[in-house]
């Protein structure tokens, strides 16, 4: 309704101002010409108005855009770049100023109704190259700069020698991130379908013995100061290996290994730390609503359109202490861990290898069905073409409360022992838990209702040893039924608990 | 009467064709042969202008469908729903859509708006028109041209309509997500990327012949007195960017060419080493990079193509609303040239990031920020125009004003993009889209504009409504800077992304998606009083009086044909120059036509 009022109202204004348009142009004609001499005073005036507000206006969006943009750099060269960046702006800004001002007040100054004569004036060499030869200088000047820092940064014979090295391969739509463990080194990848299956996507060669103590993680973890290669690359189109706050971006690219050196300057805790004092970000973030640099992490974008979920292939990136670092390479599980017993049993066998890799990690579900939620959670879990949203959710099938209160039944045990068991497995994987009710009674009360049962299905869970921070309830009372509330059976439908999956 | 001297043996192929006088010597006119096939290039030019004008608000209404979505990214609109069906279900658009709508809006408007449009209506009147010949070299080739680009256009907004939904990988077409036929990859890779492909490929036709029949015109149909150095900027606008065409399409053409081989016969030219879930597909040795080279080696110079034109046009527009001589005559056309010449040898700044030998990539930061010298001198030279002029602030000039604002502000930034190190953080980000919207598609819209204001009534004979083209300049002017301004701060932001909602980092421009979307929906409206003016004035506008009417004043060629657009232009003889074209302010006289011989004891400038 809003939107079609606007719509009129809009067509009514263009009709408007077409007539009073025409009307002013038919009162010219009247007087034999168009008044263009009036018209030039007017329009010098207004472009002198123009002028002023366009600073104004750049003036009020560095004000307010300046302390939202990303923080300063953390890596060595990005620091560097944002200087050369800075610098090309102060330039760009002086000319930008300089040439519309003279432009605009030209315009204003010279229109006809100053009542001059227009000056002859074709040409004159001196000025041109005078032109000509400043901006050349300028521009002189930011190539050298803009190319030392740039064969600095791909300079590969300047390497340290005890790098990091990561391996960051993209896909539709996630990132796989391998690490080569305490050799440094990589196990081979193979690209052919011998090695290449849906469980051993990168072609790892297992009877490489540098693979043995590779591992995978689900997040990037550097070492502050510690150099680290990126070893780049990508299994179906192209992606970008993006890291806004390090200044480091390169496409990966199917078939061509691509890389990236760098190193990172500042830990995320210190980082955090810097931006506390920054105005910004101490004021709250309207979903925690604590102060915004309390929640602020490092994170992996993907920078090339790799298809229809592109925008969401994020990682975390954790920069942390060598001591730290050390701590949580040891608890990492090499690969080759959960492969070795199959390939024990039936060497060279990879398919077989592979299956086992499929099944890991294995749940013991008790009664679950192929439609129940346990399945339907998991194969979500586990769809990496899937990406978290907010409109998928999961309806539990076997999950009963007393009538009337927030008080689970026994018979639902068997269920939620089960989603303690997923939520276990597959530890990266947070919850937000939905009450809903039917329309039967007062809404706030079934808001209130849906709301602690919610609440308990989490207290449960919680029970049993699942991470609160990994679950959040909600309830929504009746205003949104999965089925028709005319019906017993639909109302009975609309009772329920359903989960979306936040994160994985 | 002319006699064909060797020197002017061109004016004679123009009176062998259409006899001494235009206004008898032609076969009766059907309306399919005066409207529809018409050879003559005054139709041909408002056919280019009314299908760019048409594809104008298709590609503009795509923008605001997702800039609806960049905005309120969690409200639905249930009339998306009503009109789009499954493409927005439940009343927002689906990311699939998202990215059809970007794809088909970037191809759209930088090749069917800026580059049919434009080049096609301006290069098509004006060409004949200004160097005083009767028509194109070949008016059939010349309508071939068009239809060609009918063609294009037809399949283009077919491939709306297929199941799987236009194109959907970026205008830029770059495999493999384009590469590969699955639509499991890619929903807009399917049909209708053959679509896109096919559309393309048409358009590219159209672009070449249409091109090599601008050469060929300027080249040989000038008339007697028409030396190169006396042509306005406007053609030697026109013939660089066909210059351009011709030299940079073929590139594309084959790129997308080898693209479809890949779709279709399953070659390998740009595939490697693909793994589709987990299944390693049978592509051995291509490389995606290799069409990246193809594209930009056409892609950059396209982007001349387009400004290019509009620059010619300001040029002329600045000089004839000042009542002064441009600036720097032979240092415009010369500046033109090296941008012609540079333009080739800078595509890899498109590929900083790509992985491309360091080396190179310095090469081509070198060239990329030559090339800002040529334009820089334009710029200086317009504002020398305007300095110490008489200027009638008319629509047009309103226009060619805003242009060289505009193309300021955009050309600027591109200082900092073209520097690889600070690219390697702007690469693909908003900054990049701030960048080329300002210094292309803004200040290209503001080059037609100034020219369709301006040479409407040699169009029509009618002039356009001065009060609505004011209304609709300050609205264009300030809502395109309100758009694009705030963009420039986006320096993370990566651009074609659905939502910000999956990262903590790039939620902090929310509020600021609003507004700019709020900007883009005023802007988009304003358009249509543009529109309304336009179409009002081709039947009401206010009518040129007499037979012979040069509203602006200008020495041009075109004013001195009548004002009823006759074929072959000129009822007489050609017109036969005497002068360079930017006799304005000087002798005492407001303006000398180019017609005018020169007086015992005058001297020639230019
Ligand atoms: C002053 C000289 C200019 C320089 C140094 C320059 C530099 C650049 C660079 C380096 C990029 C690549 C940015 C990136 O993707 O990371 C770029 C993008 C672009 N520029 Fe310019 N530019 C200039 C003028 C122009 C002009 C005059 C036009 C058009 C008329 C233009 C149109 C474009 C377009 C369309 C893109 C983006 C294409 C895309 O990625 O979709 N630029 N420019
Ligand atoms: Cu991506
Ligand atoms: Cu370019």
């Amino acid at each position: 309704m809003v939107a079609f009022l606007s719509f009129v109202v809009v067509v009514l204004l263009m009709v408007v101002l077409v007539l009073v348009a025409r009307a002013s142009e038919i009162t010219s004609e009247l007087k034999d010409k168009f008044d263009y001499f009036n018209q030039s005073r007017l329009n010098g005036y207004l472009l002198m108005v123009f002028l002023i507000l366009m600073f104004v206006g750049s003036a009020y969006s560095f004000k307010e855009l300046m302390p939202v943009m990303l923080p300063k750099a953390a890596s060595i060269h990005g620091i560097q770049t944002d200087f050369l960046f800075n610098i090309t702006m102060l330039i760009i800004g002086i000319v930008f100023v300089l040439t519309q001002v003279a432009l605009f007040y030209f315009a204003y100054r010279y229109n006809e109704s100053q009542g001059h004569e227009a000056y002859f004036y074709t040409h004159n060499n001196t000025l041109e190259v005078i032109w000509t030869v400043i901006p050349s200088l300028v521009l002189t000047g930011l190539i050298a700069m803009g190319m030392f820092e740039w064969f600095r940064i791909f300079n590969s014979e300047a390497r340290a020698a005890d790098k990091m090295v990561i391996e960051v391969t993209g896909k539709q739509f996630n990132w796989i991130l391998r690490y080569p463990g305490k050799d440094n080194n990589f196990g081979n990848r193979v690209f052919d379908v011998d090695h290449i299956s849906p469980t051993n996507e990168l072609g790892i060669d297992w009877e490489d013995k540098n693979s043995h103590d590779d591992f995978m993680a689900d997040k990037i973890v550097l070492v502050k100061n510690k150099p680290v290669l990126m070893k780049l690359g990508a299994l179906d189109v192209l992606h970008s290996f993006y890291l806004p706050h390090f200044r480091v971006k390169m496409d990966c690219v199917p078939g061509i290994p691509t890389e990236f050196y760098f190193t990172p300057t500042m830990t995320t805790v210190e980082m955090q730390q810097y931006l506390s004092t920054q105005p910004w970000w101490q004021t709250n973030h309207p979903e925690t609503g604590e102060p915004r640099w309390k929640s602020f992490k490092y994170e992996l974008a993907c920078a090339e359109l790799c298809g229809k979920s592109h925008y969401g292939m994020q990682k975390e990136v954790l920069v942390v202490e060598q001591a730290e670092y050390d701590e949580w390479q040891s608890k990492q599980v090499a690969m080759y861990e959960t492969v070795k017993s199959t390939l024990a049993e039936k060497p060279g066998k990879v398919e077989v290898l592979e299956a086992s890799l499929a099944a890991k990690p294995s749940l013991e579900l008790k009664g679950a069905t192929e439609v129940g939620i346990e399945s339907q959670l998991v194969a979500f879990i586990n769809d990496d073409q899937r990406a978290v949203d907010k409109t998928t959710w999961f309806s539990f099938d076997r999950l009963t409360f007393e009538t009337g209160k927030a008080v689970i039944k026994a018979e639902s045990k068997e269920q939620l022992d089960n989603m303690v068991s997923i939520l276990k497995t597959y530890s990266n994987v947070e919850l937000k838990v939905g009450g809903y009710t039917d329309n039967v009674g007062d809404a706030k009360a079934n808001l209130k209702l849906s709301n602690e049962r919610a609440k308990a299905v989490v207290a449960a869970l919680v029970a049993e040893g699942i991470d609160a921070k990994r679950l959040v309830a909600e309830g929504y009372g009746q205003d949104h039924p999965v089925a028709d509330n005319k019906t017993d059976e639909g109302k009975a439908k609309s009772k329920r608990i359903d989960i979306c999956v936040t994160k994985k | 009467m002319q006699t064909a001297t060797a020197e002017h043996a061109h004016v004679a192929t123009g009176h062998g064709h259409h006899g001494h006088d235009g206004r008898h010597d032609h076969h009766e006119e059907t309306f399919l042969t005066k409207y529809i096939f018409s050879q003559d290039h005054k139709m041909i030019s408002k056919q280019f202008l009314i299908t760019g004008i048409f594809w104008g608000v298709v590609g503009g209404l795509l923008s605001i469908l997702f800039r609806i979505q960049l905005a309120f990214p969690n409200e639905t609109f249930p009339i998306l729903e009503t009109f789009l069906g499954k493409w927005a279900e439940g009343g927002k658009i689906s990311n699939e859509f998202y990215y059809a709508l970007v794809t088909m809006h970037g191809t759209i408007l930088v090749f069917f708006v800026l580059t049919g449009g434009l080049s096609g209506t301006f290069s098509n009147l004006l060409i004949p028109y200004q160097i005083g010949a009767r028509d194109m070299a070949s008016g059939f080739i010349n309508m071939l041209s068009y239809w060609f680009f009918f063609t294009a256009s037809v399949i283009l907004f077919l491939s709306f309509f297929i199941q799987t939904g236009p194109a959907s990988g970026g205008w830029t077409a770059y495999p493999p997500l384009n590469g590969l036929r699955d639509t499991g990859v890619n929903l807009g890779s399917g049909l209708g990327f053959d679509l896109w492909a096919l559309a393309m490929t048409f358009f590219i036709v159209a672009s070449l012949i249409g091109s090599l029949n601008y050469i060929a015109t300027v080249l040989n149909q000038r008339t007697k007195g028409m030396t190169m150095l006396r042509m306005p900027l406007t053609i030697w606008a026109f013939l660089f960017t066909a210059v351009i065409g011709v030299l940079s399409f073929p590139a594309l053409l084959a790129g997308v060419v080898l693209l479809e081989f890949d779709r279709l016969l399953d070659t390998s030219f740009y595939l490697n080493n693909i793994v589709i879930n987990g299944q390693l597909l049978g592509y051995k040795g291509g490389s995606p990079i290799l069409f990246q080279h193809l594209f930009w080696f056409l892609g950059h110079p396209e982007v001349y193509i387009i400004i290019i034109p509009a620059m010619g046009i300001v040029s002329e527009v600045l000089a004839v609303h000042s009542r002064k001589p441009i600036f720097g005559y032979t240092a415009m056309v010369l500046s033109i040239l090296a941008i012609l010449v540079l333009s080739f040898i800078v595509w890899a700044h498109h590929m900083f990031v790509t992985g491309l030998n360091p080396n190179l990539g310095a090469v081509f930061t070198l060239f990329t920020l030559l090339i800002a010298i040529p334009s820089a001198i334009k710029v200086f030279n317009w504002i020398g125009t305007l300095w110490k002029g008489k200027i009638r602030l008319s629509t047009p000039a309103l226009f060619a004003i805003g242009f060289v604002s505009m193309f300021i502000t955009g050309g600027l930034t591109g200082i900092a993009l073209g520097n690889s190190a600070i690219d390697i953080q702007l690469h693909d980000t908003y900054f990049v889209v701030a960048h080329f919207h300002v210094v292309m598609g803004v200040s290209a819209f503001f080059g037609m504009f100034a020219g369709v204001y301006h040479w409407f009534p040699r169009l029509y004979g009618r002039m356009m409504n001065e009060t609505l083209g004011q209304i609709h300049f300050y609205a264009t002017l300030i809502g395109a800077y309100c758009i694009f301004f705030p963009m420039h701060f986006m320096t993370g932001l990566p651009r074609r992304y659905y939502t910000y909602a999956n990262f903590d980092t790039f939620n902090n421009f929310n509020h600021l998606a609003v507004f700019i979307t709020v900007a883009a929906i005023i802007v988009f409206l304003a358009q249509f009083l543009f529109i309304v003016n336009f179409f009002y004035s081709i039947f009401k506008g206010r009518k040129l009086e007499g037979e012979y009417n040069n509203p602006w004043g200008g020495t041009t060629l075109e004013w001195t044909a009548p004002v009823e657009r006759l074929h072959g232009n000129w009822p007489g003889d050609l017109p036969v120059v005497h002068r360079w074209p930017y006799d304005y302010s000087v002798n005492g006289r407001e303006y000398i036509p180019q017609t005018e011989p020169m007086k015992p004891g005058e001297v020639a400038h230019g």
